[in-house]
């Protein structure tokens, strides 16, 4: 278990430089400089002059592997992720600020898709090819198939007119008013949750059918055991390990991946800052963002990885 | 898969039959799997559709005809028109002729890209293959949306653009499923005695490794196909997608259908329904080949599902569940 | 018994005297101005966070992201518009001419000669606003313009030519700064006291932890004081108790501003904002376009309502300097060939109007009607696709011809016009073919001059001297038809620097530059839609005004006031 975990560790550190290598480098290849878009903010012209001032003045004028060292060196050295172009202030600070709602919004969406997703991704497990399975998978690949914009988009005009509930503009912090700040989410997050149940659904679906063709499950079978003991007691325990590392795939899509909840449920999360930032061509922003989110994904998944080895005795003794 | 069946009816004994096993298949999908034989059916449907889009719209995609925008549906117009007097039909029509031709172009170039990272780090292991992996996994820590926008914001929309950007996006994501199922079918003994027997690696990788991983390639260009179409809805959402007056799916839904809501809903609820129909189509159909296709899931004799005979009185529902019915197997 | 009586009649009699008495004083309390409540509204940038705190980043939405709580010396006088006198309606973003002025922070100016400059009376008992961490709140003073007013000239992302005008600004006493100038401007009041950059800012802010760059630092004289700012959400203001603007209404003075809080939200997404106004969660929106207006007086008929027209112009510029661009037919070729009218009356429900660039009709000083304009710019307003196939033959192009035109992808209204003029012009034989993309790289490709022969753009109204500039002087960020005419370069230079000319002579010469420019046909110019300003009943004192400054709306919102009981008597709180 210990090689496990130290194998892990270090494999994580090629894929972090990678991680950083890709996110230095993706933005910087996008025209439309933001020196363009601060020139564009005046009236005259005549760039020249007002470019390389502001070139100079925004620490653009040395070549691209010198930014990517010093971005590096300053990261490393002093947990500084840079600073802002367009407005000086920190990208730590800039992230923090979005982190709580992203966190939240997460949470809400992943409790519940786990809980419409898992119910009922047994029961078409345990009730094959009839109608409830049908039902069941038609649900999921609704799941699936509608976009979340336009589930989102529905839910904000036509209740606005039928019911005269519009969305919540006030941000209340959680230790404010707990009430008041999970309205904020509820909506947003059952939306999201949606479409991650579906996948969900399927993949619960797909192991129990897999896990009730094992041989101890013949076993319980054949000792007599009642459908609820098999199925509670054996089969969903086996059945949820790998389920538990779809979450790990879901981490991705929930931190960084929101925009578009975000954007129709007004919440300043980080997908509408990464959305934001790459408009603006905020540099600092969005190589220092897409550094924070691939961390805590490769971190989230290690510890998936590690909770899949302690859950699952058969990787536990390689 | 069988290559011939033998049939054992009360009385009679039949010859044993060689049956394609791609007859086989279609029968078995038709016989046991009525939803994914539906799904077969709409992606036909879908196929035959953008196939011969030009035949079958009775109007072209971009015929604005302002007088007459926003008019429900009429023997003219059988699904109504736009906001700029275009018929919906014609539009649904060439947009079922895009999404395949996205769907399709794009999941192809990522299940290629797939199968050759796939099966290269699978098969040759060693330090390209622990390299790859740490790349792979870096690119797959970034959310899919974040890394289409900042490329197509580099390369700027288009059809073609789209396509390759989304195609190599999931192309090296879907590599791990590929590199997986060659791991399995690499010690099989028939790899081994070709590499004994001396042939070269090229011929071992197309002959003897890819038809075996067939199935799971299979069953991965199903569901990437969804999801790519869908992909390519939330990219003309945020405005990057492809440039109107193309008629996609997503792009109608997200743009236009959006804006007319609550004026002509038929703007937003058609494409909208035809998106989910597709998906919903393909997804049916890709379980079932799936459930058709591995072994491991396959039903026949043995096979241990819950299902009650028929004939048999203990219902089944839920309630057994929780009130200790006896389980039985049939 | 007789006591009862008399007690009966006299409550019989009081009792009706009593309610009617009640129902007089609550109708007229109703309309009395209230102090108190919370303004939540969208303003005309709903969608867009800030950009800059500092004027000194020389950042146009800087008026409109600080004119809650940064003043100006000069504003627009909102006793001429619709509240007082209606000469004006203050509904253009940057256009406001000299005689719809009045002071903000200056009381009065001259402008002498030798030397050249202005002499401003600034007002006295104003006092800038108290900032924990920044300032203590104390009176403000001429050096604090001079201040400002040299920092922003001096900064390093000063562009040449806009301000160079001015040598440098003086405090001469307490109340008393001075402007002297190099040479003549003439429309030196935009440049320098009412209009983008010219903001006064306290000094202290450069003192305080992280500068004038981070928002709680921002401090002014203005009617509100900024508490809270989150990204992509929302900027917050309570009330600056020391405010120094009052306003008089039926007679009586009230000090200013009346609401406790403002919120001004930013959402993105259309249908959002769109539930958000509908649900009574915010009060007044400024930029409701004419099919969701039509909507919501469907769904809420209690909404007030004022229309004005749109303050940017939409058009596909055609650049000059290449082929097939570089032959006036072919520019007059494609302006016959969109159907205009069409769009017009079925696009936006006949809410649009046909003629408006460079100068609206409300422009009265330097607009030119259409039947006055030369018969062949006149006809470039006509539709006539067969005139245009003609044209298009002689230009040597009996077959049509494609070209490519970028767009930026973030207005949806404007992409639905584009595949119209797509349509439009495939029927006379012309490919057109739309590159989209985004805000920023569209930019880039448009100030780099690497723009395709098509290019649409939006391009504000603004004032005539900057729009002359902005679109047709060569070189110019904004000049994507690439016109390159000397006559328009002298001419406008001219007009502009001649000191001897009054401001009507100046305005006749942008007039007349303006008919000459149309003429060139360097732009198919779109139909220019009417928008709408929504507010709830319960916002009182508001007229639909816009603008006091460039982009400004800073204290009109001062002057509202909540009915509080009015909200929650329509069930809304």
């Amino acid at each position: 278990m210990r090689n496990y975990l130290i194998k892990r560790l270090l494999a994580l550190i090629p894929t972090i430089f990678f991680a950083t290598l890709i996110a230095f480098v993706a933005i910087r290849v996008i025209p439309g400089d933001i020196i363009d878009q601060m020139i564009s903010q005046q009236e005259f012209s005549d760039q020249e002059v007002t470019r390389q001032t502001i070139e100079k003045a925004l620490g653009l004028d040395v070549p691209i592997h010198v930014q990517y060292f010093r971005w590096i060196k300053n990261i490393f050295l002093h947990g500084d992720l840079g600073r802002s172009l367009w407005k000086n202030t920190k990208v730590t600070d800039e992230v923090m600020a979005r982190l709580p709602v992203t966190f939240e919004l997460s949470i809400v969406a992943l409790i519940f898709s786990l809980l419409l997703a898992i119910p009922i991704g047994v029961y078409s497990a345990i009730r094959q090819d009839t109608l409830g399975d049908n039902i069941g998978r038609t649900i999921s690949i609704l799941g699936i198939g509608v976009p979340n914009f336009w589930l989102g988009t529905i839910v904000i005009i036509y209740p606005s007119i039928w019911w005269g509930w519009g969305p919540q503009l006030e941000l209340i912090p959680f230790w404010e008013n707990p009430i008041g700040n999970l309205k904020l989410f509820i909506v947003p997050g059952i939306v999201l949750g949606f479409a991650l149940s579906g996948i969900t659904m399927r993949m619960m679906r797909a192991m129990m059918l897999e896990v009730l063709r094992q041989d101890y499950i013949r076993t319980a079978w054949a000792k007599g055991l009642k459908e609820k003991v098999v199925i509670l007691r054996h089969a969903i325990k086996n059945a949820l390990i790998p389920v538990i590392t779809l979450i790990g795939l879901y981490i991705p899509v929930l931190i960084g991946g929101t925009v578009i909840v975000e954007q129709i449920f007004v919440l300043p999360g980080m997908g509408l800052l990464v959305f934001e930032a790459i408009n603006d061509r905020d540099y600092p922003i969005i190589t220092g963002l897409m550094l924070v989110i691939g961390v805590m994904v490769l971190m989230v998944n290690l510890v998936i990885d590690i909770s899949y080895g302690f859950l699952d005795p058969k990787i536990r003794y390689k | 898969m069988a290559n011939h069946s033998a049939s054992i009816d009360a009385g009679h004994v039949y010859a044993p039959v060689r049956r394609r096993s791609v007859v086989d298949f279609f029968i078995r999908l038709f016989k046991q799997k009525h939803l994914g034989a539906i799904g077969g059916i709409i992606c036909l449907i879908l196929l035959l559709t953008g196939i011969f889009a030009g035949y079958l719209a009775p109007y072209g995609y971009n015929d604005i005809n302002p007088i007459h925008a926003l008019k429900p549906p009429s023997s003219q117009h059988l699904l109504g028109t736009d906001n700029l007097g275009r018929d919906m039909l014609s539009r649904i029509i060439y947009g079922a002729r895009l999404s395949m031709i996205v769907g399709f172009s794009a999941t192809a170039l990522s299940i290629v890209i797939s199968t050759i990272i796939g099966i290269t780090t699978g098969f040759f292991g060693g330090k390209y293959d622990m390299i790859m992996q740490r790349l792979v996994d870096a690119w797959m820590c970034f959310p899919a949306l974040v890394v289409l926008i900042v490329a197509v914001s580099v390369i700027g929309p288009g059809m073609w653009q789209i396509i390759s950007i989304l195609g190599l996006r999931y192309g090296i994501t879907g590599s791990r499923i590929i590199r997986g199922a060659t791991l399995s079918v690499k010690e099989n003994m028939y790899v081994r005695a070709a590499n004994a027997i001396g042939a070269s690696t090229l011929r071992l990788l197309v002959r003897h490794i890819l038809p075996n991983i067939m199935a799971p390639i299979i069953i991965l260009f199903t569901t990437r196909i969804a999801t790519i179409i869908l992909a390519e809805a939330s990219l003309s959402f945020l405005g990057l997608g492809i440039p109107p007056p193309a008629p996609s799916w997503g792009g109608m839904l997200s743009g236009t259908g959006r804006e007319y809501m609550l004026i002509a809903p038929m703007m937003a609820l058609i494409p909208g329904l035809a998106l989910t129909i597709v998906v919903y189509g393909i997804n049916v159909f890709g379980d079932a080949m799936r459930d058709l296709l591995d072994p491991r899931l396959r039903g026949g004799s043995g096979s241990y599902s819950l299902k009650r005979k028929k004939g048999d009185e203990r219902s089944s529902n839920i309630r057994s569940l929780f009130f200790g019915e006896k389980g039985e197997r049939s | 018994m007789k006591k009862g009586f008399y007690a009966s009649i006299v409550s019989v009699l009081f009792l009706p005297a009593f309610i009617f008495g009640v129902f007089i004083t609550s109708t007229i309390a109703a309309d009395k101005p209230q102090y108190g409540g919370t303004l939540t509204f969208f303003e005309m940038y709903a969608s867009r966070n800030p950009i800059s705190w500092d004027n000194a980043d020389w950042c146009w939405k800087h008026p409109n992201d600080t004119g809650f709580t940064i003043e100006h010396l000069m504003m627009g006088d909102l006793q001429k518009g619709p509240r007082g006198t209606n000469e004006f309606a203050f509904q253009t973003a940057t256009y406001i001419p000299a005689n719809f002025l009045r002071g903000e922070l200056a009381e009065s100016w001259e402008v002498k000669k030798n030397p050249l400059r202005v002499v401003f009376h600034l007002r006295k008992g104003v006092f800038w606003q108290e900032k924990p961490g920044v300032m203590k709140s104390r009176e403000f003073v001429a050096d604090d313009v001079a201040y400002s007013m040299n920092r922003v000239k001096n900064s390093s992302k000063a562009p040449p030519i806009y301000m160079d005008f001015i040598d440098r600004w003086e405090a001469l006493d307490k109340h008393t700064v001075v402007m002297h100038m190099n040479e003549w401007a003439a429309d030196w009041d935009v440049r320098a006291a009412w209009g983008y950059y010219d903001a006064v800012q306290a000094p202290e802010q450069e003192n305080a932890p992280g500068g004038p760059k981070k928002w709680q630092n921002v401090c002014g004289t203005g009617p509100y004081v900024l508490t809270d700012y989150k990204k992509g959400h929302s900027q917050r203001y309570t009330k600056n108790p020391r405010y120094w603007d009052s306003e008089v209404i039926d007679g009586k003075k009230y000090k200013l501003p009346f609401a406790d809080k403002l919120v001004m939200m930013i959402v993105k997404d259309q249908a959002t904002r769109m539930a958000a106004l509908r649900t009574g969660k915010i009060d007044l929106m400024m930029d409701v376009n004419w099919r969701q207006f039509e909507n919501l007086k469907k769904t809420n008929p209690q909404l007030q309502w004022k229309s004005r027209l749109h303050t940017s112009a939409f058009m596909l510029a055609l650049r000059m300097d290449t082929k097939p661009f570089d032959d006036i037919r072919v520019r007059r070729a494609l302006n016959m060939a969109v159907n205009r009218q069409e769009i017009i009356d079925a696009y936006y429900g006949g809410n649009a109007i046909l003629y408006h660039y460079p100068f609206p009709p409300t422009f009265d000083f330097v607009h030119t009607p259409l039947e006055k304009l030369p018969p062949t710019a006149k006809e470039l307003f006509t539709y006539n696709p067969e005139k245009a196939k003609k044209l298009l033959s002689e230009a040597g192009y009996p077959n049509g011809f494609a070209f490519k035109a970028q767009i930026s992808s973030a207005n949806k209204d404007q992409l639905n016009i584009a595949e119209m003029v797509v349509a439009y012009l495939a029927r006379v034989g012309v490919k057109l073919e739309l590159e989209t993309m985004n805000y920023s790289s569209w930019l880039n490709r448009l100030i780099k001059k690497a723009h395709p022969a098509g290019c649409f753009m939006s391009a504000g109204h603004g004032y005539p001297f900057g729009t002359m500039r902005k679109i047709f002087v060569s070189g110019q960020h904004w000049n994507a038809s690439m016109m390159s005419d000397e006559h328009v370069d002298k001419t406008w230079k001219e007009a502009v620097s001649n000191p001897n000319l009054t401001e009507k002579e100046a305005n006749a010469q942008m007039k007349k530059l303006a008919v000459y420019c149309i003429d060139q046909a360097p732009a198919v110019w779109m139909p220019l839609p009417y928008v709408y300003t929504v507010w709830w009943p319960w916002v009182k004192n508001y007229y639909g005004e816009i603008r006091v400054g460039a982009q400004r709306s800073g204290s009109i919102l001062a002057r509202v006031w909540i009915d509080q009981e009015l909200k929650k008597k329509m069930g809304f709180d």
